[in-house]
């Protein structure tokens, strides 16, 4: 055998048992620790939701339970498993209309500033963030993030209501919910 | 300095060269990005859910767990386009050497075969012991595709570019049509042939993400592309990159408009939205995408001199071995991932488990490449 081919025949060992050697002290060096941080997905599962009964088409999060006409319970998913609820509706009327419903269902006497506005795929929503109690909950105070928009026929609302320690702990994922769930809501489309 | 004189054969041992170590290259950059995708999967467990044109679909809270998706989304378009390339330059070459249109055809039944009885029995059991649950009885996945779709491609290998570049864009075009728009979504019926064929989705009995003709438009455009790299690399690679820019042009496009070529409508209007089309099943948006993308780096590739094609070794060794590797990675990652992790770990902490992966496949492609290498060319292992 000569030099030559020696050489190669070492550089090909090399090539294959070093990484293999490399990696079995990685392997246990990996087995040795004990917890890996496991942090958090990243990511958040939406899907599609369809209501003929209002006349609206837009997303919630997946493994929601749809608990009214209008209202999915989502609390099972949810980081921690705290309370969130995702409302979308559409109400035939004015604007004012639906601000006047708002009023109605929670302790404000008049809604905050707008906190910004939105375009979304089929309309330009203003935006509202606020702490309030609802009448028919009772004496708990609430996170909710509300957004209104209207059409010639009809008044758009998506609110998601939480608890404000909930809210605190992930606001990044609650405030990307609610981003995604006011941008997909549109009137139904007809079938095509 | 005085140009040498040009020597055709010195030139075509160049060309040739340069051609296989473009695809091989490339073939191996996305190799890994896929590993990195089932390493998330695996051992992280942070994998994306859904992503189905109909269905659930991830938005993202996080840049980094988003970017670690995107860029593995070069894979699987990128496997059908190499695919049809490697098809067209086997089919060239076998008929140099006298094969008939039959035997190379024959060839290609065999291997589609092949491909999809391993996903059916070796590769769904990886799926099945997800840590996450599986739940699906016979699962069509991607060597399901590319083994159907190498079926039915090779019967076009004779077609001329410019016709293989028709068909390729009428199933471009087409294939949205078959899906039926978003007012319809809740009437959508996934029966078999649908599922198999068009519209991925399905039962806990069949399931698929990955139905045969909607992937077989990049089949089709490989073969082309190998058509061009046979006749004159030089020129094929110059292709590669006008057109990888025209189609990340066009993609700008379709997304911006946000209608026809989406199959679903963007989840809004942030940046990670817009770069986020439907893969199942690929969208016009989603192939043009990671299309321009795969392109430019063919083209990047080709234009390595030795000492950058040298530092490139692994990707070679990787690209020439796709089939091991897909085949050994599945188990490996779902085996680290019990070992070290058994409830996941965070998208940073799964990175090195990523590259251990890779530094254990490494000696074990290299030696079945080489192996593979001195088998005589009707040996079996030339299905693998």
């Amino acid at each position: 055998m000569t030099m030559r081919s020696m050489r190669t025949m070492r550089e090909r060992l090399r090539l294959v048992v070093a990484p293999l050697v490399l990696a079995a002290l990685v392997l246990a060096a990996a087995g040795c620790s004990f917890a890996l941080p496991e942090g958090e997905s990243g990511s958040i599962p939406l899907m599609p939701v369809f209501n003929e009964e209002l006349g609206i088409q837009g997303v919630v999060l997946a493994g929601c339970s749809r608990e009214d006409a209008d209202s999915h319970d989502c609390s099972s998913v949810t980081p921690d498993e705290g309370v969130l609820q995702i409302v979308q509706a559409r109400i035939p009327g004015s604007l004012d209309d639906l601000v006047g419903l708002v009023m109605e269902s929670t302790a404000l006497s008049q809604l905050p500033e707008a906190s910004g506005r939105y375009k979304g795929s089929a309309f330009t929503w203003d935006l509202y963030g606020f702490e309030t109690q609802l009448k028919d909950v009772g004496p708990v105070t609430l996170r909710v993030d509300l957004a209104l928009a209207e059409d010639d026929a009809a008044g758009y609302l998506v609110a998601i209501v939480t608890l404000p320690d909930d809210y605190e702990s992930h606001a990044t994922w609650y405030d990307t919910v609610f981003t995604h769930v006011v941008y997909a809501l549109a009137p139904l489309e007809e079938d095509v | 300095m005085s140009e040498q004189p040009a020597n055709p054969i010195v030139d075509t041992l160049r060309q040739k060269g340069s051609r296989l170590f473009a695809v091989d290259a490339l073939r191996g950059l996305i190799i890994i990005f896929m590993a990195l995708d089932h390493a998330n999967y695996f051992v992280a467990q942070k994998h994306p859910p859904g992503e189905i044109w109909d269905g659930v679909y991830p938005v993202y809270t996080s840049t980094l767990a988003f970017l670690t998706r995107w860029v593995t989304h070069l894979a699987a378009p990128g496997f059908f386009l190499l695919m049809g390339v490697g098809m067209m330059l086997f089919a060239r070459s076998r008929r140099e050497r006298g094969w008939s249109r039959w035997a190379i055809i024959r060839h290609f039944l065999i291997r589609g075969a092949v491909l999809v009885g391993l996903q059916l029995l070796i590769v769904n059991r990886a799926w099945e012991l997800s840590p996450q649950g599986w739940g699906v009885e016979i699962y069509i996945g991607v060597l399901c595709a590319l083994g159907g779709t190498m079926i039915l491609s090779s019967l076009l290998l004779w077609l001329k570019p410019v016709y293989l570049l028709g068909l390729a864009l009428a199933l471009l075009v087409g294939i949205e049509f078959l899906h039926p728009g978003l007012g319809m979504w809740n009437q959508v019926q996934h029966d078999p042939v649908n599922v198999i064929l068009l519209r991925p989705g399905g039962t806990p009995a069949l399931y698929s993400f990955y139905p045969m003709l909607p992937w077989l438009e990049l089949v089709v455009f490989g073969l082309a592309v190998g058509s061009w790299l046979r006749d004159d690399p030089r020129k094929a690679f110059s292709r590669a990159w006008k057109l990888g820019l025209v189609f990340l042009l066009a993609f700008g496009i379709v997304r911006v408009f946000d209608g026809y070529g989406n199959i679903r409508p963007r989840m809004s209007d942030s940046w990670i939205d817009f770069l986020n089309p439907v893969k199942y099943p690929p969208s016009m948006a989603f192939t043009l995408m990671t299309t321009g993308v795969n392109l430019i780096f063919l083209w990047l590739f080709s234009l390595a001199g030795e000492r950058v094609r040298r530092v490139l070794t692994p990707l070679v060794v990787f690209g020439k071995t796709p089939l091991l590797f897909y085949v050994l990675h599945l188990f490996l990652y779902l085996g680290i991932g019990y070992l070290v992790a058994p409830r996941g770990t965070s998208i940073p902490i799964m990175y090195p488990f990523w590259l251990l992966g890779l530094l254990i496949l490494f000696p074990l492609c290299y030696a079945y490449g080489r192996f593979k290498q001195r088998q005589p060319v009707g040996s079996l292992l030339s299905f693998l």
